[in-house]
């Protein structure tokens, strides 16, 4: 990671709550036990003073995805797989936020079964995967099931109560 | 002390954190506010009696209830703004005498920001123009999305910097040019004989 992305990325846990300062320390390892690589350089990374392999796993899986999308070029597709997991519903909502922004114009395909990541999207956006007698099929809403989404979304809840609440099963 | 508590009602956190700066910015630093992102418009709708009951319990003497005016995803037009807030009001009729504003911004929070030309030179890094009708932008939000967004494609503006920007939003600019926003700021100057 280049020393403008590392900015970025304290940006970005700034704004998301998610710490402020994060510090690269080169380690010396002369005299110490273990193995290591002649010539290779080795760092410690300190978020908040906190080794991150010392931090919560949601936090690493937030670290994980940020340092991703930072990091796209801009002709790529990005995939994430399942962004909920081990993360606080608080604190995914501001991922998704984060998500939102640096993939805005990209390919962004995301696999989830949390309500909170479905309801993030629209409803048009969405394309159901089930397994069936060892095949997997994929189909998106048509445009009556849109319609039926649009009203739920718009008096009574959101797509992602909508999708798991059972109306699409058969 | 001031024994006002504003209650703030809104579709998600970062609407609620933006209002809180603005509330706090005309009022004053030490009022207390309770918050409530619904995550969604129809939530909102639903569950709004019940929160002002829930909020009112917890000492909330005020209401802000923010909702934004969206459009039809199929056909693109703006819903119905009057329809809207007498759908918000008739579902919160039974509760008499409370002080609250329904405010709709057109169409998104994110409108008022386009008022302020600091804002958006902060936002666009130098590019990009301060609009004196926010409320006739089609989808502000993404447009300061694309509008952040520098030679090196990447965003300098996300959601999570609402809070943020409405701490630097210049209240009088904004107040001339986007009508929700004066609305709210006038109710907000209504609560001042409460503190």
């Amino acid at each position: 990671m280049k020393t403008g992305e590392l900015y970025e990325l304290e940006s970005v846990c700034q704004r998301i709550g998610i710490g402020n300062k994060i510090a690269v320390e080169r380690l010396s390892l002369t005299g110490l036990p273990g193995e290591y690589i002649e010539g290779t350089e080795y760092f410690l990374v300190l978020l908040d003073g906190v080794n991150v392999g010392l931090l919560s796993d949601g936090t690493i899986r937030v670290l994980a995805i940020l340092i991703e999308i930072i990091n796209l070029n801009p002709s790529t597709t990005i995939i994430i797989e399942e962004p909920e997991t081990q993360i606080h519903p608080g604190m995914l909502a501001k991922l998704l936020n984060e998500i939102e922004a640096y993939t805005f114009g990209k390919n962004l395909i995301l696999s989830t079964h949390s309500p909170q990541v479905v309801a993030w999207t629209s409803p048009e956006n969405i394309n159901l995967v089930h397994r069936k007698d060892g095949q997997t099929f994929v189909w998106k809403l048509d445009e009556d099931e849109i319609h039926n989404v649009i009203e739920y979304i718009s008096d009574e809840g959101d797509l992602g109560e909508w999708i798991y609440s059972g109306v699409l099963d058969e | 002390m001031s024994n006002l508590r504003i209650a703030i009602i809104a579709e998600d956190d970062t609407d609620c954190d933006a209002i809180r700066k603005i509330v706090h910015r005309v009022l004053d630093e030490n009022i207390s506010t309770k918050k409530w992102a619904s995550k969604g418009c129809g939530i909102l709708k639903r569950k709004l009696p019940a929160k002002i009951k829930v909020l009112s319990q917890e000492g909330c003497n005020a209401f802000v209830i923010l909702h934004d005016l969206d459009r039809n995803p199929q056909n693109g037009s703006l819903n119905n703004e009057s329809e809207l807030r007498k759908d918000l009001e008739k579902s919160i009729s039974s509760f008499q005498g409370i002080k609250k504003h329904i405010c709709i911004p057109i169409e998104e929070l994110e409108a008022w920001f386009w008022s302020d030309p600091e804002v958006i030179k902060n936002i666009g890094r130098g590019k990009g123009q301060a609009k004196e009708n926010p409320h006739k932008i089609s989808k502000p939000k993404e447009e300061l999305l694309k509008l952040s967004i520098g030679e090196n494609r990447k965003p300098r503006y996300s959601t999570n910097m609402n809070a943020e920007l409405a701490a630097m939003l210049n209240l009088d600019i904004c107040c001339d040019r986007c009508p929700s926003f004066k609305a709210l700021h006038t109710f907000l100057d209504s609560l001042r004989h409460r503190k």
